[in-house]
Protein backbone atom coordinates (compact mmCIF):
# COMPACT_ATOMS: atom_id res chain seq x y z
CA UNK A 1 0.00 0.00 0.00
CA UNK A 2 1.47 3.32 -1.03
CA UNK A 3 0.45 6.81 -1.92
CA UNK A 4 2.40 8.13 -4.87
CA UNK A 5 2.85 11.81 -5.59
CA UNK A 6 4.39 12.37 -8.98
CA UNK A 7 5.59 15.87 -9.93
CA UNK A 8 2.54 17.42 -8.27
CA UNK A 9 2.24 21.13 -8.99
CA UNK A 10 -0.38 23.71 -8.16
CA UNK A 11 -0.06 27.06 -9.78
CA UNK A 12 -2.13 30.17 -9.28
CA UNK A 13 -1.82 33.43 -11.14
CA UNK A 14 1.45 34.94 -9.98
CA UNK A 15 2.35 32.15 -7.56
CA UNK A 16 3.31 28.49 -7.43
CA UNK A 17 1.77 27.07 -4.27
CA UNK A 18 3.23 23.58 -4.76
CA UNK A 19 6.15 23.02 -7.10
CA UNK A 20 6.75 19.58 -8.68
CA UNK A 21 6.59 17.52 -5.51
CA UNK A 22 7.24 13.79 -5.76
CA UNK A 23 7.10 11.27 -2.92
CA UNK A 24 6.16 7.66 -2.18
CA UNK A 25 4.29 7.48 1.10
CA UNK A 26 3.89 4.20 2.93
CA UNK A 27 2.04 3.24 6.13
CA UNK A 28 3.26 5.19 9.12
CA UNK A 29 3.04 8.70 10.46
CA UNK A 30 4.44 11.27 8.06
CA UNK A 31 5.01 14.67 9.62
CA UNK A 32 4.64 17.49 7.13
CA UNK A 33 6.40 20.52 8.54
CA UNK A 34 6.55 24.00 7.15
CA UNK A 35 5.84 27.59 7.95
CA UNK A 36 2.56 29.25 7.05
CA UNK A 37 2.32 29.61 3.29
CA UNK A 38 4.76 26.77 2.60
CA UNK A 39 2.14 24.91 0.55
CA UNK A 40 1.21 22.22 3.09
CA UNK A 41 -2.52 22.85 2.99
CA UNK A 42 -2.59 23.02 -0.81
CA UNK A 43 -0.74 19.72 -0.99
CA UNK A 44 -3.13 18.15 1.53
CA UNK A 45 -6.13 19.37 -0.46
CA UNK A 46 -4.72 17.88 -3.63
CA UNK A 47 -4.08 14.57 -1.87
CA UNK A 48 -7.70 14.63 -0.74
CA UNK A 49 -8.85 15.25 -4.30
CA UNK A 50 -10.71 18.44 -3.48
CA UNK A 51 -8.52 20.60 -5.67
CA UNK A 52 -6.96 19.45 -8.90
CA UNK A 53 -3.21 19.72 -9.45
CA UNK A 54 -2.15 21.97 -12.32
CA UNK A 55 0.14 19.13 -13.35
CA UNK A 56 1.35 15.84 -11.93
CA UNK A 57 -0.55 12.88 -10.53
CA UNK A 58 -1.60 11.53 -7.17
CA UNK A 59 -2.54 7.89 -6.87
CA UNK A 60 -3.06 5.27 -4.21
CA UNK A 61 -1.65 1.85 -4.99
CA UNK A 62 -2.73 -1.27 -3.20
CA UNK A 63 -1.81 -4.68 -4.49
CA UNK A 64 -2.10 -4.56 -8.26
CA UNK A 65 -4.71 -1.82 -8.35
CA UNK A 66 -4.14 1.89 -8.61
CA UNK A 67 -6.69 4.52 -7.65
CA UNK A 68 -6.60 8.14 -8.70
CA UNK A 69 -7.36 10.93 -6.26
CA UNK A 70 -10.61 11.71 -8.09
CA UNK A 71 -11.96 8.15 -7.75
CA UNK A 72 -14.86 7.39 -5.45
CA UNK A 73 -13.02 4.34 -4.16
CA UNK A 74 -9.99 6.49 -3.35
CA UNK A 75 -12.18 8.77 -1.24
CA UNK A 76 -13.60 5.69 0.44
CA UNK A 77 -10.12 4.98 1.77
CA UNK A 78 -9.62 8.56 2.89
CA UNK A 79 -10.06 10.31 6.23
CA UNK A 80 -9.58 14.06 6.32
CA UNK A 81 -9.43 16.72 8.97
CA UNK A 82 -9.06 20.14 7.35
CA UNK A 83 -7.21 23.01 8.98
CA UNK A 84 -10.09 25.46 9.25
CA UNK A 85 -13.43 23.92 8.91
CA UNK A 86 -16.90 24.63 10.11
CA UNK A 87 -19.80 22.56 11.32
CA UNK A 88 -23.49 22.85 10.85
CA UNK A 89 -24.13 24.53 14.17
CA UNK A 90 -27.61 23.12 14.65
CA UNK A 91 -26.42 19.54 14.43
CA UNK A 92 -25.64 17.75 17.66
CA UNK A 93 -22.29 15.98 17.88
CA UNK A 94 -23.99 12.66 17.25
CA UNK A 95 -26.04 13.95 14.32
CA UNK A 96 -22.89 15.39 12.77
CA UNK A 97 -21.11 12.05 12.95
CA UNK A 98 -24.15 10.25 11.56
CA UNK A 99 -24.29 12.77 8.70
CA UNK A 100 -20.63 12.21 7.90
CA UNK A 101 -21.13 8.45 8.16
CA UNK A 102 -23.97 8.66 5.64
CA UNK A 103 -21.72 10.59 3.25
CA UNK A 104 -19.04 7.99 3.72
CA UNK A 105 -21.54 5.29 2.80
CA UNK A 106 -21.49 3.52 6.15
CA UNK A 107 -24.72 1.66 6.89
CA UNK A 108 -26.89 2.93 9.73
CA UNK A 109 -26.21 0.10 12.17
CA UNK A 110 -22.45 0.25 11.79
CA UNK A 111 -22.53 4.05 11.82
CA UNK A 112 -24.40 4.13 15.12
CA UNK A 113 -21.93 1.74 16.71
CA UNK A 114 -18.90 3.56 15.38
CA UNK A 115 -20.26 6.94 16.43
CA UNK A 116 -20.80 5.77 20.00
CA UNK A 117 -17.32 4.27 20.19
CA UNK A 118 -15.63 7.30 18.71
CA UNK A 119 -17.58 9.73 20.89
CA UNK A 120 -16.20 7.84 23.86
CA UNK A 121 -12.66 7.89 22.52
CA UNK A 122 -12.72 11.63 22.02
CA UNK A 123 -14.50 12.11 25.37
CA UNK A 124 -17.60 13.66 23.88
CA UNK A 125 -20.16 11.06 24.94
CA UNK A 126 -21.72 13.42 27.50
CA UNK A 127 -21.92 16.27 25.01
CA UNK A 128 -23.09 14.06 22.14
CA UNK A 129 -26.64 15.39 22.21
CA UNK A 130 -25.68 19.03 22.57
CA UNK A 131 -25.64 21.28 19.55
CA UNK A 132 -22.22 21.89 18.10
CA UNK A 133 -22.63 25.64 18.41
CA UNK A 134 -22.34 25.18 22.17
CA UNK A 135 -19.03 23.27 21.85
CA UNK A 136 -15.66 24.78 22.73
CA UNK A 137 -12.87 24.94 20.13
CA UNK A 138 -11.20 21.84 21.57
CA UNK A 139 -14.47 19.88 21.53
CA UNK A 140 -15.05 20.80 17.89
CA UNK A 141 -11.53 19.71 17.04
CA UNK A 142 -12.06 16.36 18.77
CA UNK A 143 -15.31 15.89 16.88
CA UNK A 144 -13.40 16.61 13.67
CA UNK A 145 -10.87 13.94 14.58
CA UNK A 146 -13.69 11.46 15.25
CA UNK A 147 -15.28 12.04 11.83
CA UNK A 148 -11.90 11.61 10.14
CA UNK A 149 -11.47 8.05 11.43
CA UNK A 150 -15.13 7.08 11.08
CA UNK A 151 -14.56 4.97 7.95
CA UNK A 152 -11.33 3.24 9.11
CA UNK A 153 -9.28 5.20 6.57
CA UNK A 154 -6.17 3.87 4.90
CA UNK A 155 -5.02 7.38 4.13
CA UNK A 156 -5.54 9.78 7.00
CA UNK A 157 -4.86 13.45 6.31
CA UNK A 158 -4.69 15.72 9.32
CA UNK A 159 -4.08 19.40 8.72
CA UNK A 160 -2.98 21.17 11.92
CA UNK A 161 -4.94 18.68 14.03
CA UNK A 162 -3.77 19.91 17.41
CA UNK A 163 -4.90 23.50 16.89
CA UNK A 164 -7.25 24.42 19.70
CA UNK A 165 -6.40 21.43 21.87
CA UNK A 166 -5.04 21.93 25.36
CA UNK A 167 -1.65 20.32 26.26
CA UNK A 168 -3.27 17.24 27.81
CA UNK A 169 -5.50 16.67 24.81
CA UNK A 170 -2.52 17.20 22.57
CA UNK A 171 -0.63 14.34 24.22
CA UNK A 172 -3.66 12.06 24.03
CA UNK A 173 -4.12 12.93 20.42
CA UNK A 174 -0.50 12.17 19.59
CA UNK A 175 -0.91 8.68 21.09
CA UNK A 176 -4.01 8.16 19.02
CA UNK A 177 -2.20 9.20 15.83
CA UNK A 178 0.73 6.91 16.60
CA UNK A 179 -1.69 4.01 16.99
CA UNK A 180 -3.46 4.79 13.71
CA UNK A 181 -0.14 5.14 11.90
CA UNK A 182 0.71 1.48 12.46
CA UNK A 183 -1.43 0.35 9.55
CA UNK A 184 -2.46 3.44 7.64
CA UNK A 185 -0.71 6.27 5.85
CA UNK A 186 -1.14 9.16 8.25
CA UNK A 187 -0.04 12.56 6.98
CA UNK A 188 0.08 15.08 9.76
CA UNK A 189 0.66 18.65 8.72
CA UNK A 190 1.80 21.13 11.32
CA UNK A 191 4.17 23.97 11.97
CA UNK A 192 4.64 22.82 15.57
CA UNK A 193 7.70 20.59 15.72
CA UNK A 194 6.80 18.94 19.03
CA UNK A 195 3.60 17.56 17.47
CA UNK A 196 5.54 15.25 15.19
CA UNK A 197 9.04 14.77 16.53
CA UNK A 198 8.19 11.79 18.74
CA UNK A 199 5.59 10.02 16.61
CA UNK A 200 6.55 10.66 12.98
CA UNK A 201 8.27 7.82 11.14
CA UNK A 202 9.16 10.22 8.41
CA UNK A 203 9.51 13.98 8.27
CA UNK A 204 8.87 16.06 5.18
CA UNK A 205 9.71 19.75 5.38
CA UNK A 206 8.25 22.21 2.91
CA UNK A 207 9.27 25.71 2.08
CA UNK A 208 7.80 27.90 -0.67
CA UNK A 209 6.09 24.94 -2.32
CA UNK A 210 9.18 22.70 -2.38
CA UNK A 211 10.37 19.82 -0.24
CA UNK A 212 13.56 20.89 1.52
CA UNK A 213 13.94 17.77 3.67
CA UNK A 214 12.53 14.26 3.39
CA UNK A 215 13.76 11.59 5.76
CA UNK A 216 13.59 10.07 9.20
CA UNK A 217 13.84 12.25 12.26
CA UNK A 218 16.89 10.22 13.27
CA UNK A 219 18.62 11.24 10.03
CA UNK A 220 18.91 14.70 11.44
CA UNK A 221 21.96 14.92 13.63
CA UNK A 222 20.82 17.89 15.58
CA UNK A 223 17.63 18.52 17.52
CA UNK A 224 14.64 18.57 15.11
CA UNK A 225 13.42 21.91 16.37
CA UNK A 226 16.83 23.56 15.89
CA UNK A 227 17.05 22.03 12.41
CA UNK A 228 13.58 23.28 11.61
CA UNK A 229 14.33 26.78 12.85
CA UNK A 230 17.60 26.86 10.95
CA UNK A 231 15.87 25.66 7.76
CA UNK A 232 13.34 28.43 8.02
CA UNK A 233 15.86 31.07 8.95
CA UNK A 234 14.35 31.60 12.39
CA UNK A 235 11.08 32.79 10.91
CA UNK A 236 9.02 30.47 13.12
CA UNK A 237 8.33 31.00 16.77
CA UNK A 238 7.31 27.44 17.49
CA UNK B 1 -8.90 8.43 30.64
CA UNK B 2 -5.42 6.90 30.56
CA UNK B 3 -3.40 6.23 27.44
CA UNK B 4 -3.86 2.51 27.96
CA UNK B 5 -7.63 2.88 28.04
CA UNK B 6 -7.56 5.00 24.92
CA UNK B 7 -5.50 2.36 23.13
CA UNK B 8 -7.89 -0.38 24.25
CA UNK B 9 -10.92 1.56 23.03
CA UNK B 10 -9.18 2.43 19.84
CA UNK B 11 -8.43 -1.20 19.16
CA UNK B 12 -12.11 -1.99 19.49
CA UNK B 13 -13.33 0.99 17.50
CA UNK B 14 -10.72 1.27 14.82
CA UNK B 15 -10.70 -1.68 12.48
CA UNK B 16 -7.11 -1.83 11.33
CA UNK B 17 -6.91 -1.65 7.55
CA UNK B 18 -5.88 -4.93 6.07
CA UNK B 19 -2.72 -3.87 4.35
CA UNK B 20 -2.09 -7.25 2.74
CA UNK B 21 -5.67 -8.31 2.26
CA UNK B 22 -6.79 -6.11 -0.53
CA UNK B 23 -9.84 -8.24 -1.30
CA UNK B 24 -11.27 -7.38 2.07
CA UNK B 25 -10.97 -3.71 1.25
CA UNK B 26 -12.82 -4.18 -2.02
CA UNK B 27 -15.52 -6.22 -0.28
CA UNK B 28 -15.97 -3.53 2.37
CA UNK B 29 -16.16 -0.90 -0.36
CA UNK B 30 -18.85 -2.83 -2.17
CA UNK B 31 -20.84 -3.32 1.02
CA UNK B 32 -21.01 0.41 1.57
CA UNK B 33 -23.97 2.00 -0.08
CA UNK B 34 -25.46 5.39 -0.40
CA UNK B 35 -27.79 6.40 2.43
CA UNK B 36 -29.83 8.65 0.14
CA UNK B 37 -32.89 8.79 2.39
CA UNK B 38 -30.72 9.79 5.37
CA UNK B 39 -29.11 12.61 3.40
CA UNK B 40 -32.40 13.97 2.05
CA UNK B 41 -33.97 13.75 5.51
CA UNK B 42 -31.08 15.64 7.04
CA UNK B 43 -31.15 18.26 4.30
CA UNK B 44 -34.86 18.85 4.81
CA UNK B 45 -34.38 18.99 8.53
CA UNK B 46 -31.71 21.59 8.09
CA UNK B 47 -33.93 23.86 6.02
CA UNK B 48 -35.10 24.86 9.48
CA UNK B 49 -38.54 25.43 10.93
CA UNK B 50 -38.28 29.23 10.62
CA UNK B 51 -37.40 29.05 6.96
CA UNK B 52 -40.18 26.54 6.18
CA UNK B 53 -42.75 28.56 8.19
CA UNK B 54 -41.77 31.79 6.41
CA UNK B 55 -42.26 30.07 3.08
CA UNK B 56 -45.58 28.58 4.23
CA UNK B 57 -46.87 31.98 5.44
CA UNK B 58 -45.97 33.59 2.11
CA UNK B 59 -47.69 30.85 0.18
CA UNK B 60 -50.76 31.06 2.45
CA UNK B 61 -50.94 34.83 1.90
CA UNK B 62 -50.73 34.33 -1.83
CA UNK B 63 -53.40 31.66 -1.82
CA UNK B 64 -55.70 33.83 0.29
CA UNK B 65 -55.21 36.72 -2.09
CA UNK B 66 -55.75 34.50 -5.06
CA UNK B 67 -59.04 33.47 -3.49
CA UNK B 68 -60.30 37.07 -3.56
CA UNK B 69 -61.47 38.64 -6.74
CA UNK B 70 -59.55 41.80 -5.98
CA UNK B 71 -57.06 41.74 -8.82
CA UNK B 72 -54.91 44.46 -7.26
CA UNK B 73 -54.39 42.21 -4.25
CA UNK B 74 -53.24 39.39 -6.53
CA UNK B 75 -50.61 41.69 -8.03
CA UNK B 76 -49.35 42.68 -4.60
CA UNK B 77 -49.16 39.17 -3.25
CA UNK B 78 -47.64 37.83 -6.47
CA UNK B 79 -44.67 40.04 -5.72
CA UNK B 80 -44.02 37.98 -2.59
CA UNK B 81 -43.70 34.67 -4.42
CA UNK B 82 -40.05 35.27 -5.41
CA UNK B 83 -39.22 35.51 -1.71
CA UNK B 84 -40.18 31.82 -1.39
CA UNK B 85 -36.88 31.11 -3.18
CA UNK B 86 -35.16 31.86 0.12
CA UNK B 87 -36.46 28.62 1.65
CA UNK B 88 -34.64 26.14 -0.60
CA UNK B 89 -31.80 28.57 -1.31
CA UNK B 90 -30.74 28.29 2.32
CA UNK B 91 -29.71 24.74 1.44
CA UNK B 92 -27.78 25.58 -1.71
CA UNK B 93 -25.20 27.73 0.04
CA UNK B 94 -25.22 25.77 3.25
CA UNK B 95 -21.84 24.04 2.94
CA UNK B 96 -19.99 27.25 2.09
CA UNK B 97 -21.76 29.34 4.72
CA UNK B 98 -20.75 26.92 7.45
CA UNK B 99 -17.35 25.95 6.06
CA UNK B 100 -18.27 22.28 5.54
CA UNK B 101 -17.40 22.07 1.87
CA UNK B 102 -13.94 20.56 2.38
CA UNK B 103 -15.18 17.78 4.64
CA UNK B 104 -18.04 16.98 2.30
CA UNK B 105 -15.86 17.10 -0.81
CA UNK B 106 -13.44 14.58 0.70
CA UNK B 107 -16.20 12.11 1.60
CA UNK B 108 -16.98 9.16 -0.57
CA UNK B 109 -20.29 10.56 -1.79
CA UNK B 110 -18.72 13.97 -2.07
CA UNK B 111 -19.94 17.54 -2.37
CA UNK B 112 -21.02 16.89 -5.95
CA UNK B 113 -23.62 14.40 -4.76
CA UNK B 114 -24.79 16.73 -1.98
CA UNK B 115 -25.21 19.55 -4.47
CA UNK B 116 -27.25 17.33 -6.78
CA UNK B 117 -29.51 16.41 -3.84
CA UNK B 118 -29.93 20.10 -3.00
CA UNK B 119 -30.75 20.98 -6.60
CA UNK B 120 -33.31 18.19 -6.56
CA UNK B 121 -34.91 19.63 -3.42
CA UNK B 122 -34.93 23.13 -4.97
CA UNK B 123 -36.55 21.74 -8.10
CA UNK B 124 -39.22 19.80 -6.23
CA UNK B 125 -39.99 22.75 -3.97
CA UNK B 126 -40.36 25.07 -6.96
CA UNK B 127 -42.55 22.66 -8.89
CA UNK B 128 -44.90 22.09 -5.96
CA UNK B 129 -45.09 25.83 -5.21
CA UNK B 130 -45.70 26.98 -8.78
CA UNK B 131 -48.11 24.17 -9.58
CA UNK B 132 -50.24 24.66 -6.47
CA UNK B 133 -50.35 28.45 -6.90
CA UNK B 134 -51.33 27.93 -10.54
CA UNK B 135 -54.18 25.60 -9.63
CA UNK B 136 -55.54 27.95 -6.96
CA UNK B 137 -55.34 30.91 -9.31
CA UNK B 138 -57.25 28.99 -11.97
CA UNK B 139 -59.95 27.78 -9.59
CA UNK B 140 -60.53 30.84 -7.43
CA UNK B 141 -59.42 33.94 -9.25
CA UNK B 142 -60.31 32.93 -12.77
CA UNK B 143 -56.81 33.87 -13.76
CA UNK B 144 -55.59 32.59 -17.10
CA UNK B 145 -52.56 30.36 -17.56
CA UNK B 146 -50.79 33.35 -19.05
CA UNK B 147 -51.53 35.43 -15.94
CA UNK B 148 -50.01 32.67 -13.85
CA UNK B 149 -46.95 32.58 -16.07
CA UNK B 150 -46.48 36.33 -15.95
CA UNK B 151 -47.36 37.01 -12.33
CA UNK B 152 -45.95 33.99 -10.60
CA UNK B 153 -43.72 31.79 -12.74
CA UNK B 154 -41.56 34.40 -14.43
CA UNK B 155 -40.67 36.46 -11.31
CA UNK B 156 -40.03 33.26 -9.37
CA UNK B 157 -37.74 31.81 -12.04
CA UNK B 158 -35.80 35.06 -12.34
CA UNK B 159 -35.32 35.10 -8.56
CA UNK B 160 -34.29 31.44 -8.48
CA UNK B 161 -31.77 31.96 -11.27
CA UNK B 162 -30.36 35.11 -9.67
CA UNK B 163 -30.12 33.41 -6.29
CA UNK B 164 -28.31 30.42 -7.84
CA UNK B 165 -25.88 32.75 -9.58
CA UNK B 166 -25.19 34.68 -6.38
CA UNK B 167 -24.75 31.45 -4.43
CA UNK B 168 -22.24 30.08 -6.90
CA UNK B 169 -20.25 33.27 -7.33
CA UNK B 170 -20.31 34.49 -3.75
CA UNK B 171 -19.27 31.88 -1.23
CA UNK B 172 -19.30 33.75 2.04
CA UNK B 173 -22.04 33.91 4.62
CA UNK B 174 -22.88 37.32 3.21
CA UNK B 175 -24.32 35.82 0.05
CA UNK B 176 -27.69 35.79 1.78
CA UNK B 177 -27.82 39.58 1.24
CA UNK B 178 -27.23 39.06 -2.46
CA UNK B 179 -30.03 36.49 -2.56
CA UNK B 180 -32.33 38.91 -0.70
CA UNK B 181 -31.56 41.63 -3.24
CA UNK B 182 -32.40 39.24 -6.06
CA UNK B 183 -35.71 38.36 -4.35
CA UNK B 184 -36.57 42.06 -4.06
CA UNK B 185 -35.84 42.47 -7.77
CA UNK B 186 -38.03 39.44 -8.54
CA UNK B 187 -40.75 40.92 -6.37
CA UNK B 188 -40.76 44.10 -8.47
CA UNK B 189 -41.25 42.25 -11.74
CA UNK B 190 -45.06 41.85 -11.41
CA UNK B 191 -45.29 45.63 -11.09
CA UNK B 192 -43.23 46.10 -14.22
CA UNK B 193 -45.56 43.73 -16.02
CA UNK B 194 -48.54 45.61 -14.65
CA UNK B 195 -47.13 48.88 -15.97
CA UNK B 196 -46.73 47.30 -19.41
CA UNK B 197 -50.33 46.06 -19.34
CA UNK B 198 -51.69 49.41 -18.19
CA UNK B 199 -49.94 51.06 -21.09
CA UNK B 200 -52.10 48.90 -23.29
CA UNK B 201 -49.30 46.73 -24.66
CA UNK B 202 -49.01 42.97 -24.50
CA UNK B 203 -45.80 41.42 -23.32
CA UNK B 204 -47.04 37.84 -23.41
CA UNK B 205 -44.76 36.61 -26.17
CA UNK B 206 -41.74 38.36 -24.72
CA UNK B 207 -42.46 36.91 -21.27
CA UNK B 208 -42.74 33.39 -22.68
CA UNK B 209 -39.45 33.87 -24.48
CA UNK B 210 -37.85 35.20 -21.30
CA UNK B 211 -39.18 32.23 -19.31
CA UNK B 212 -37.57 29.85 -21.79
CA UNK B 213 -34.31 31.79 -21.63
CA UNK B 214 -34.37 31.84 -17.82
CA UNK B 215 -34.96 28.09 -17.73
CA UNK B 216 -31.98 27.61 -20.04
CA UNK B 217 -29.82 29.85 -17.88
CA UNK B 218 -30.93 27.94 -14.75
CA UNK B 219 -29.97 24.65 -16.33
CA UNK B 220 -26.53 26.01 -17.20
CA UNK B 221 -26.15 27.43 -13.71
CA UNK B 222 -27.09 24.07 -12.14
CA UNK B 223 -24.41 22.35 -14.21
CA UNK B 224 -21.77 24.89 -13.21
CA UNK B 225 -22.82 24.68 -9.56
CA UNK B 226 -22.40 20.89 -9.55
CA UNK B 227 -19.18 21.01 -11.59
CA UNK B 228 -17.59 23.57 -9.30
CA UNK B 229 -17.70 21.03 -6.46
CA UNK B 230 -15.06 18.95 -8.25
CA UNK B 231 -12.38 21.58 -7.79
CA UNK B 232 -12.64 23.92 -4.82
CA UNK B 233 -9.85 26.22 -5.97
CA UNK B 234 -11.82 29.28 -4.92
CA UNK B 235 -11.58 27.94 -1.41
CA UNK B 236 -7.86 28.63 -1.17
CA UNK B 237 -6.88 31.54 0.96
Amino acid sequence: MELILNQVTKQYPGTVAVDRISADLRPGVIGLLGSNGAGKTTLMRMICGIIKPTSGTICFRYGNDTLNASDEMYRDALGYLPQDFGYYPNFTGREFLMYMAALKGIDKGTAKRKCEELLKIVSLEKAANKKIKSYSGGMKQRLGIAQAVLNDPKILILDEPTAGLDPKERVRFRNLIAELGKDAIVILSTHIVSDVEHIADRIIMMKEGNIIFDGRGTDIREDLESFYLRSFGGEEDE
Amino acid sequence: MTDKEIKMMLKNAYVVPETEKEKKFVRKYEERSLQLSSIIKMEFKYMGLKSILTGAVLVALLLMAAGTEDTDMVWVIASFVPACVLTPMVLLSRSERFGMEELEAASRFSLRFIRIVRMFILGMFSLVLLFSVGIILRITATASVMDHMMLVVFPYLVSAYGAMLVTRKWHGKENIFGVLAVCVFGGLLPYAERAIRLSGQSANNIILLLIAMTLGAMFRESKLYVKESENLSWNLS
